[in-house]
């Protein structure tokens, strides 16, 4: 079918993208009871472009004759954009298809529940997420990759907010019991809070810097943002001297890795900022032809899962996110708020960067002590909070999208 | 249908339901840079299974006898799954009223209103107004022999507007949803856009409030998303279990006054209809707080059985794909017996909130939230308009705190994630007056 409609689509003289997922998701969950959820499903999302540059975009379960027919008519609702176009063939460096192993969620779930022994379990569950992206179109492109990754979470108290740990990975060793360590560790320096007195610096776990940045940042780095001047960052001006920030999804280890984005662009490691300075924005095709700059092949269809939707035509989107500062402090927590999690993120202000935020997982620490805290609320702006980003501790790991040591920054407001 | 729930059945499962869906949607995005629109269709089935008190769950594009049986084969659990059970039940249903548009007219309209947005402030930089109507049929079976048939509309709009003058760049979102009819029909959308223009004036004029504890006056809407966030929440059975609201059902955690339901349908066009949930289990009223009385819980067919309630009705999913879990529908505020002019009378100091762009709570009923338009109110009088202001608090304070509450009502809609599934949902109440909140700025 695919041969079929790109043959007749370019008979007709119009581009069309034809964009399928094949998902195969197995999941066991438990809050008070165990949900074991095994999910398999297709879907296509097709897009078309007309003689006039016009788009339209349909979704379905079954491709079938009237595919291409349909997808014209909604075109012409769309208005005439010569941005509006597909990507061409380009050589892409495959990874290998990846695919993780399902039989192993029943022992991983067996191993999260051992921590009930010592703490009040809300919730515990594993996935193994496999699926399979492919992109044919009119213009040559002609490509398909499997993937695979693991998703493990587990939330507990005891006498204590809530406390989660998440571990995106595609390492077959699933990490399991570093993640019941750290929710542990956590947990007991929670038990006992108290009020923060005094001002110091703040560190940022890379737990917390996932829940912060990792949405907010191909937002205000998009090109679109840039154009419009709704980023309060600015091309060329030096944020912060040590500071790099990279979008990298050709590190295959990586869970966020893939060889050409979510419109069939070969995938390219792109670095935001430089030495600190704001250079290359975040673009996909339709960017890069609008306002004639690079496509840096961001485009994304993932909204806020893991797994992309054919439900929705490509927008604007990060890989894995690599922060990193060239000053490096091997006791970075020392004498600081350490923040690790954060309630209120969806008010988190895309367009400006401004945030008021509760800190419901944070610690002060002082010597290695480690004193939990009591509805500590930070605010600030997420531009701000880059200038006055100080240094970087030497553990770096991958949070979620994030990959980068815990991050220390002065003179963010803490009360 | 039947017939797989019969081979569920010999297969040893001693509860079997069945859920087929499909969908028809339609979205018109239009922003400053360009105009495009999605359609799309979406069908599948999920077939769940009580197996030795193990719950087993698939979902599928396809029926047949295997997808049943890998159902069966997938049960898995500690054998103590234990659910309300329902009597025999057909019912053919239709909820609320078609869109009656063709795309072509929609696309007109949207095109006009795309034109007086661009022009409502001459700061705007960038804007993005989105259409989302969907026709959804469902069908849910079940091994108790119930059939529930049922057809609805849902149609939506939002308008997401940024401003900017110098270095202050401000934000401003609206969204209405209505199962009654065609958005833009339903709604007066002159308002709406006087509203954004309001809200884009006030915050590049608005200063950031002094952050400190102050009386503070609630709209409608703000109620609406405190109550959904600081007490919804909090109330669906299974975040209530492990959460500060458990121990202190039956206990008194408010005023006389205070009243908080969640019901199945509201006669407000923005309302959430679900007579039948996602379980095939009829709506009732769920009394949360009656007479400032902490009453009693949101549930599924599981956490009605694990806490010896009636079944409400509240069991949702966002599709087929998803496993119902207990969920609002529309949580609202009964109305009180005060005028709003007495709400603002002796507030020396205070703050009025009058839209919220959302908010978060943690289960220890910790709660914070940000405001979209807010104003200072001194000495019982609204006077200037404040910028990036939010407020914290525990709800069991807050709640006490709650010292008038008027006799005016308004609802408003929305959409709420929980465990990556979003249903819509609304939710409102009167104006409210709080003795006490803690009321920040946000700091450049």
């Amino acid at each position: 079918m695919y041969d079929k409609l790109i043959s007749r689509a370019k008979l007709m003289g119009i581009s069309l993208e034809i964009f399928s997922l094949k998902l195969k998701e197995y999941t066991i969950s438990k809050e008070k009871f165990y949900i074991p959820e095994n999910v398999e499903e297709i879907g296509y999302g097709i897009r078309v472009i007309d003689d006039k540059s016009r788009m339209g975009y349909i979704y379905m379960k079954k491709l079938d004759e009237n595919t291409l027919e349909q997808a014209l008519k909604i075109s012409k609702l769309g208005e005439p954009d010569k941005a509006n176009v597909l990507p061409q063939k380009q050589p892409i460096n495959k990874m290998s298809d990846y695919e993780v192993n399902p039989d192993v969620i029943k022992d991983v779930m067996i191993s999260l529940r051992e921590l009930e022994e010592n703490v009040n379990l809300t919730t515990i569950s594993a996935s193994a997420i496999n699926y399979e992206v492919s992109i044919f179109n009119t213009e040559g492109v002609e490509v398909r990759e499997k993937r695979g990754v693991y998703l493990v979470q587990a939330v507990a108290s005891k006498n204590t907010p809530e406390v989660y740990e998440i571990l995106v990975s595609k390492d077959p060793k699933i990490p399991v019991n570093k993640l019941k360590e750290n929710l542990l560790e956590k947990i007991k320096i929670m038990e006992n809070r108290e009020r923060l007195e005094g001002k110091r610096d703040v560190v940022f776990t890379q737990k917390a810097l996932n829940e912060l940045l990792s949405t907010a940042l191909p937002k205000l780095f998009s090109a679109r943002s840039f154009h419009k001047g709704t980023t309060p960052f600015k091309l060329g001006e030096i944020i912060n001297e040590g500071l790099e920030i990279i979008d990298d999804p050709l590190d295959s280890s990586l869970p966020f890795s893939r060889s050409f984005d979510d419109e069939g662009n070969p995938s390219k490691v792109v670095n935001i900022t430089d030495k600190g300075e704001v250079r290359s924005p975040l673009t996909n095709s339709y960017w890069s032809v609008k306002l004639t700059i690079e496509n840096t092949s961001s485009a994304s269809r993932q909204l806020d899962s893991i797994v992309p939707s054919y439900t929705i035509p490509p927008s604007i989107g990060s890989s894995n996110i690599v922060i990193r500062h060239n000053n490096v402090e091997s006791d970075i927590e020392d004498n600081s708020v350490v923040v690790d999690q954060l309630e209120g993120v969806n008010t988190i202000d895309y367009s400006c960067g401004d945030f008021s935020l509760i800190a419901n997982v944070s610690w002060l620490n002082e010597k290695g002590n480690k004193t939990g805290l009591k509805e500590v609320m930070i605010t600030g702006n997420i531009k701000q909070l880059l200038k006055n980003l100080v240094s970087s501790s030497k553990d770096v790991e991958n949070y979620g999208k994030i990959i980068s040591g815990k991050l220390r920054v002065s003179d963010l407001s803490i009360s | 249908m039947f017939k797989y729930i019969k081979r569920g059945e010999e297969l040893g499962a001693s509860f079997v339901d069945i859920r087929y869906e499909k969908t028809a949607s339609n979205e018109f995005t239009i922003t400053d840079d360009r105009k495009y629109v999605t359609s799309g269709n979406d069908e599948g089935y999920s077939i769940r299974i009580l197996y030795n008190r193990n719950w087993g769950f698939k979902v599928s594009d396809r029926i047949d006898n295997s997808t049943i049986e890998e159902a069966v084969n997938s049960a898995f659990g500690d054998e103590r799954v234990n659910i309300v059970y329902l009597p025999s039940k057909h019912d053919t249903i239709k909820i609320g009223k078609e869109v009656n548009k063709s795309k072509e007219e929609m696309s007109e309209d949207l095109n006009k209103i795309a034109k007086q947005i661009a022009n409502l402030h001459p700061s705007i930089r960038s804007y993005n107004l989105n259409y989302y109507d969907e026709t959804i049929h469902k069908e849910y079976y079940s091994s108790e022999d119930r059939e529930i048939i049922l057809d609805e509309n849902i149609s939506s709009l939002n308008i997401y507007v940024i401003a900017r003058e110098g270095d202050t760049i401000v934000d401003t979102a609206e969204n209405l949803t209505t199962h009654m009819g065609y958005v833009v029909d339903v709604f007066d959308i002159n308002e709406v856009l006087e509203k954004l223009s309001r809200r884009i004036e006030n915050q590049l004029r608005g200063k950031t409030p002094k952050a400190g504890e102050y009386p503070v006056v609630l709209a409608p809407e703000v109620v609406g998303v405190f109550l959904h966030e600081a007490i919804g929440h909090l109330s669906e059975a299974d975040v209530a279990i492990s959460g500060i609201l458990y121990e202190l059902r039956g206990k008194k955690i408010g005023e006389d006054f205070l009243n908080i339901s969640d019901v199945p349908s509201i006669d407000n066009p923005n309302s959430t209809i679900v007579y039948y949930d996602d379980e095939g289990v009829e709506g009732r009223e769920v009394k949360i707080i009656e007479k400032g009385v902490l009453k009693e819980f949101m549930t599924n067919r599981y956490y009605s059985a694990y806490l010896g309630e009636p079944p409400t009705g509240n069991g949702r999913t966002q599709s087929y794909n998803d496993f119902p879990l207990p969920r609002m529908r529309n949580v609202y505020m009964k109305p009180g017996n005060n005028t709003l002019s007495e709400l603002f009378e002796g507030i020396k100091e205070g703050y009025y909130l009058g839209s919220a762009i959302g908010g978060e709570t943690s289960s220890d009923g910790t709660f914070q939230f940000a405001i979209q338009e807010g104003y200072r109110i001194e000495n019982g009088e609204i006077k200037e308009p404040v910028r990036n202001i939010g407020f914290s608090g525990n709800t069991l304070t807050t709640l006490s705190m709650i010292d008038m509450i008027s006799k005016d009502f308004g609802m408003s809609a929305g959409y709420c994630e929980k465990n990556g599934q979003e249903v819509n949902v609304s939710e409102g109440g009167p104006h409210v007056r709080i003795k006490s909140l803690k009321v920040g700025g946000y700091v450049r």
